[in-house]
């Protein structure tokens, strides 16, 4: 029995289904019916059922691509803070720096999530197509708005490219680094995102933004 | 009987919340709960500090409550005294069973309760406000935490005392409930109630509880109406 349609907004403690039906992100499962547990969209494709949230800090998952600060060394790598309440490391045999070269504190590091485990302690990896970002500016927007600022496809991310000349990384922790071309109109497009992410009619509005 | 403000013996002063008021906060809310009026803000998931608090396999929730010097008739001392200290306590307490704590093990969840004007009834008002701004957080919980009070007015159980009642009464028993398993998780009292005047005064205020259900519900669905995502 299912009693949440596709792409409702549900709040947490919203009973979605009962019975034969698979939980996944977003919701919990309490004798046999299934909840929402934070604020969100819950969509359900066939006997699946999960709530993207709205809102939330960045929790880190294998496979994400983040972008991170170095925040301290130690003897062979450094701990990165990955905007979340977790701190992640960075061995050096992980990244590809130049001989004479070295990360720094402060530095920024472009890397790839390759374990967390049931304690958060996370590994990143750093070598290529990764790595230490070098100038540019980051922004900082919130990590559940992410999917819209990339959109359909990479359709938005292109939109900003194109229309700025810039280069952009998104990463799914909610911080972007841009270089290059018109870097101020960049990451005012990107607050923008950020900012009005749950009204529709995006695109064309930020199309517009960056057009005038 | 009639009270003071003319309203029936099971009937709530009026109640207005609002999500996402503050900008610097992670999640916050704004209540006015007749004439109390409270802002809760949530800070987290984040790094433990002290670290030494720090639990291994849950997020831990630090509460705090603090009233505004002019937010009573005589001006109080600013600080945090012996009643705040308590009221962060039991706060803690009765949200703490509603929150997926397992989720982000050796992270801390800030929550503040700024009461800039009371009315009898704030830690009700404080627990339902900080309910909703946990959830404009996007903190993972098992439900919404709905608050309220029931007391004995001249020889009556009503429902949500306001401050003369609550001054003149014979007992206050403020309750928190968990509505979807219909689990209490706060329950307090002061002044006196008979066995059976306890039980009369709890259902009393559980039925309370879930008419702020309802209004938090639709204080988040307004928040975000129109969302739409990928």
């Amino acid at each position: 029995m299912i009693y949440a349609n596709n792409k409702d907004l549900v709040v947490p403690g919203m009973l979605l289904a009962e019975g034969d039906y698979i939980n996944e992100d977003g919701t919990h499962k309490d004798k046999g019916q299934i909840y929402a547990s934070v604020v969100g969209i819950c969509y359900v494709d066939h006997r699946k059922i999960r709530v993207v949230a709205l809102e939330g800090k960045y929790i880190p998952k294998s496979g994400d691509t983040i972008i991170g600060v170095v925040t301290g060394e130690r003897l062979s790598g450094w701990t990165v803070d990955i905007n979340s309440p977790y701190f992640a490391s960075l061995s050096q045999r992980d990244i590809h720096v130049g001989r004479f070269d070295t990360l720094r504190v402060g530095d920024l590091v472009s890397a790839k999530i390759v374990r967390v485990t049931e304690t958060f302690e996370i590994s990143l990896y750093a070598k290529r197509p990764h790595g230490r970002l070098n100038e540019g500016i980051l922004v900082e927007i919130h990590s559940s708005r992410v999917p819209r600022l990339i959109g359909r496809r990479g359709s938005m991310i292109k939109l900003i490219k194109e229309k700025t000349g810039s280069i952009i990384s998104v990463g799914q922790n909610g911080l972007v680094w841009i270089r290059g071309g018109n870097e101020g109109l960049a990451a005012q497009a990107c607050q923008m995102v950020d900012r009005e992410a749950h009204i529709p009619g995006l695109t064309d509005r930020v199309s517009g933004f960056l057009s005038r | 009987m009639e009270r003071v403000d003319g309203r029936r013996f099971d009937e709530l002063r009026p109640i207005k919340i609002e999500a996402g008021v503050l900008k610097r906060a992670d999640g916050s809310c704004y209540i006015e709960w007749g004439r109390n009026k409270i802002y809760a803000a949530v800070y987290g998931p984040k790094k433990v500090l002290p670290r030494h608090l720090e639990k291994d396999d849950r997020a831990i929730l630090r509460c705090r409550y603090n009233m505004a010097p002019f937010s009573v008739e005589e001006r109080k001392r600013p600080g945090p005294d012996r009643r705040a200290v308590e009221i962060g306590k039991v706060m803690q307490g009765a949200l703490e069973p509603a929150i997926l704590v397992h989720y982000y093990p050796k992270s801390m969840i800030e929550i503040s309760v700024e009461v800039v004007q009371a009315n009898a009834g704030t830690r009700c008002a404080g627990i339902t406000a900080v309910s909703v701004a946990l959830a404009d957080a996007g903190i993972p919980m098992r439900d919404l935490v709905p608050a309220c009070a029931a007391g004995k007015v001249d020889g009556q159980i009503i429902l949500d005392l306001a401050k003369e009642e609550d001054n003149l009464g014979e007992a206050d028993m403020p309750v928190a409930i968990i509505p979807r398993l219909n689990q209490i998780t706060l329950l307090q009292m002061d002044g006196k109630l008979a066995e059976q005047e306890v039980e009369q005064a709890v259902a009393l205020a559980m039925q309370g509880c879930q008419q702020v259900y309802q209004m938090q519900i639709d204080a988040l669905r307004k928040k975000y109406a129109g969302a739409e995502y990928e």
